[in-house]
């Protein structure tokens, strides 16, 4: 009886695949828990506009993009959308951010937070 | 009780997709009204409940009209609630998606379930957004994101997997009427 009220609801192969996608899962983590932390935020805007913020100095500023306003926050050597009017959040949910390459995105401002190393990629330095 | 007329194949088509899509669009709007994980910060997270409609499409009428209806639901939900950067997140979403449901098709039934089928085709559409994603602003840093969003499909998928074995027996029923 218990048997039968379990094969009504699963296959063996319902078991595999849900070990497949949590393996899955489990590799991207491990492989995205490495990697080496960056030393400048680059926040561009949908306008084209690139601010770059060093990850050593606390700092906060207003970026505009879009007709949104996002508050973008450096803190102990990451950097986190602190707020975001618009309506997803997604930004904001991302966290901090701290490793090279990371980024953190907000669709509909547009804006696009990137941890790089080192030198500034071929950006004008606008503000630092 | 009458029996239905077989009447013209095409008209019996366009009204049984129609009402399907009708489901859909209601689902999407339902998780559109109220994201089931509002109160945990998980955004591109959602139940997934007009995935049900395709699945079941797809499997107890034809793979055929699950493409249409999904193909216009996606357009469809753009228009109503969305822009035009969610509506290529949920056309690369949904892509992936129908392609997993091709993928278990030959296993279905016998080998893998409902709630396996769910969470591939869950675990694809949200492979799709991240896809879309690092197209649209480059960078492969949404792979990051991808772990978290692959447990959810796993729960969510077993869901909504656990939802259309609830209407299984019913819908087989219907489907064969219409």
């Amino acid at each position: 009886m218990e048997r039968n009220s379990l094969r009504r609801w699963f296959r063996v192969g319902d078991f595999l695949a849900i070990a497949v996608v949590l393996t899955l899962a489990a590799l991207l983590f491990f492989i995205s828990i490495g990697g080496k932390k960056g030393d400048f935020a680059e926040i561009s805007t949908a306008e084209g506009e690139i601010v770059v913020l060093p990850l050593r100095e606390e700092r906060e500023v207003q970026v505009t993009s879009r007709g949104h306003t996002l508050i973008v926050a450096v803190k102990d050597g990451e950097v986190c959308v602190k707020s975001a009017d618009c309506r997803d959040q997604v930004c904001v949910g991302t966290g901090a951010v701290s490793k090279s390459g990371r980024s953190i995105v907000c669709a509909p401002a547009g804006v696009v937070v990137r941890v790089v190393k080192g030198g500034v990629s071929d950006a004008d330095f606008v503000a630092g | 009780m009458p029996t239905l007329s077989r009447g013209n194949v095409w008209v019996r088509r366009a009204c049984r997709d129609g009402v399907f899509l009708a489901a859909a669009m209601l689902c999407s709007y339902l998780e559109f009204l109220l994201p089931v994980f509002a109160f945990m910060p998980l955004p591109g997270v959602k139940l997934g409940l007009a995935n049900v409609v395709t699945v079941i499409l797809f499997f107890f009428v034809s793979p055929i009209d699950a493409g249409l209806v999904l193909t216009a639901r996606v357009a469809l939900s753009a228009l109503l609630f969305g822009t035009p950067v969610s509506l290529f997140f949920s056309a690369m979403g949904g892509a992936l998606a129908f392609l997993s449901l091709f993928l278990t098709r030959p296993l279905s039934h016998r080998f893998i379930g409902f709630v396996g089928i769910s969470v591939l085709s869950a675990a694809a559409h949200q492979t799709g957004q991240i896809i879309a994603a690092t197209i649209l602003f480059g960078a492969g840093v949404f792979l990051l994101y991808l772990p978290v969003l692959l447990l959810a499909a796993v729960l969510t998928g077993t869901l909504t997997g656990m939802l259309i074995v609830i209407l299984e027996n019913r819908l087989e029923r219907l489907c064969k009427k219409c």
